[in-house]
């Protein structure tokens, strides 16, 4: 390499660069004195001279590190100070926000378009996916900055001291709420009775979204899956928290209702021929088809979600009986 | 013993008493390459990269002063202690005694007749 700075010049001028005029300057000084001085011990001491300066700037390391001690600035983004509150922030915030993104998306796009739901979720889905990358970043920077604003003496100190009254109000594995349990119970037991309204004919007044005329077993054992739900809901209240039974009951009766949901799909027998009804009922046009993966795609979201928020719940119920 | 454990807690131990040793040594002015040196010398090895950027930030702090010299063809900044950075050696150098003494109490050292 061929060039006119000296290995000195151009460790200087890397590490000065991005200080201020005041110290700038000075600091170069200083450290040109400082790497001429190393030299000539390592040049007394029998080292041949062009060795001796790479070994100096060497020495001395990363320009990039070297220069943010002097600069005194964090060689991080947000440090263990701030980390705490950042973490607590990009828990609360995600939770509260993505389901009113999507819940005003969804809705707004259903009442004002007529795309099919199937569009309608998907770019529902990619909102909330870019909603979070955002709020994901713009959090952190607010942070960055925050932390790198911050004086010197205050950068390990949390922003605000921490109280006991920060602590959650009940442990989470003592905390199956009657109010939850309702929700789930009084949802899962409404789904039956639509599924069996539905199974049994919904007449003139009704749209007919599922097929009245599937096998009565099959009807029967559908029904009976959302009422074990339901009553599962139930015992979970009863017992004050989610047992590896119930969680196992759970797991079984969501499987058990996808799995079956799934195959009458894939005969075409459980839904009806949507666009024909929806049609004849409003006068839509029937020139749309439901897709078949998206719907499986929705069964078993659903029922996996349910199933595993049981089991991780049924883990923690674990874990916080043995802490106490 | 796994050894980076071992530098790990050595370096830790180290890590505060290297403004002591600046603060004890610049009582009489020193420039950056030389205070290194004395520090080697004495069985305090600094890295310039750590030693350097704290002589600006004791200055800072008003705890060194530091004055330009440029009788001699390298120009060289010469720093030393000033008023507070002498009381600041004194609290600091109190603190390291009873540390030591402590330390030393908790070891059971004055029983076994170490500690003179």
């Amino acid at each position: 390499m061929t060039t006119k700075s000296t290995l000195t010049d151009r460790y200087v001028w890397t590490v000065t660069r991005h200080l201020g005029a005041d110290t700038g300057p000075d600091v170069a000084r200083e450290l040109r004195a400082t790497i001429a001085d190393a030299v000539d011990a390592k040049v007394d001491a029998g080292t041949d001279p062009a060795v001796a300066e790479e070994e100096a700037v060497s020495e001395l390391g990363d320009p990039e590190v070297l220069a943010r001690q002097y600069g005194g600035r964090p060689a991080y983004l947000i440090g263990p100070g701030v980390y705490p509150d950042w973490v607590r922030l990009m828990r609360i915030l995600p939770a509260i926000v993505l389901p009113l993104a999507f819940v005003a998306n969804f809705t707004a796009k259903v009442a004002t378009t007529d795309e099919n739901w199937g569009s309608l979720l998907l770019e529902a889905f990619l909102l909330v996916l870019s909603v979070a990358v955002h709020l994901a970043f713009w959090v952190t920077v607010t942070f960055a900055i925050i932390e790198w604003k911050r004086p010197e003496s205050e950068r390990d100190q949390p922003l605000s001291a921490w109280k006991p009254n920060q602590l959650t109000t009940e442990v989470p594995w003592r905390q199956v709420g009657l109010g939850e349990t309702i929700v789930e119970a009084v949802f899962a037991f409404a789904l039956a009775g639509l599924v069996a309204w539905q199974f049994s004919g919904v007449g003139e007044n009704g749209v007919q979204v599922l097929n009245p005329d599937l096998h009565a077993v099959w009807k029967v054992a559908l029904v009976a899956l959302f009422v074990v739900d339901g009553l599962l809901a139930i015992a979970v209240w009863r017992v004050g928290r989610w047992t590896p039974t119930l969680a196992a009951i759970n797991v079984a009766t969501n499987a058990g209702a996808a799995i079956l949901m799934l195959w009458l799909l894939s005969r075409d027998e459980l839904l009806t021929d949507l666009p024909q009804v929806l049609g004849e009922k409003f006068g839509w046009s029937t020139e749309w088809a439901i897709s078949t993966p998206v719907v499986a795609f929705f069964i078993v979201a659903i029922a996996a979600w349910d199933a595993i928020t049981a089991v991780f719940k049924a883990r923690r119920a674990i874990q916080g009986q043995r802490t106490a | 013993m796994d050894e980076d454990l071992i530098a790990g807690h050595l370096q830790e131990l180290r890590r505060g008493t290297v403004v002591l040793a600046c603060l004890t040594t610049l009582s009489q002015p020193r420039y950056g390459y030389a205070l290194l040196e004395t520090l080697a010398d004495a069985g305090f090895a600094v890295d310039g990269n750590t030693l350097y950027p704290l002589l600006r930030r004791l200055e800072k702090q008003g705890l060194l002063t530091s004055e330009w010299n440029t009788d001699e063809a390298r120009p060289r900044k010469f720093y030393r202690v000033s008023p507070d950075g002498a009381s600041v050696l004194d609290q600091l150098m109190t603190e390291w005694r009873s540390l030591d003494a402590a330390i030393g109490a908790l070891d059971g050292a004055h029983d076994r007749g170490d500690n003179q």
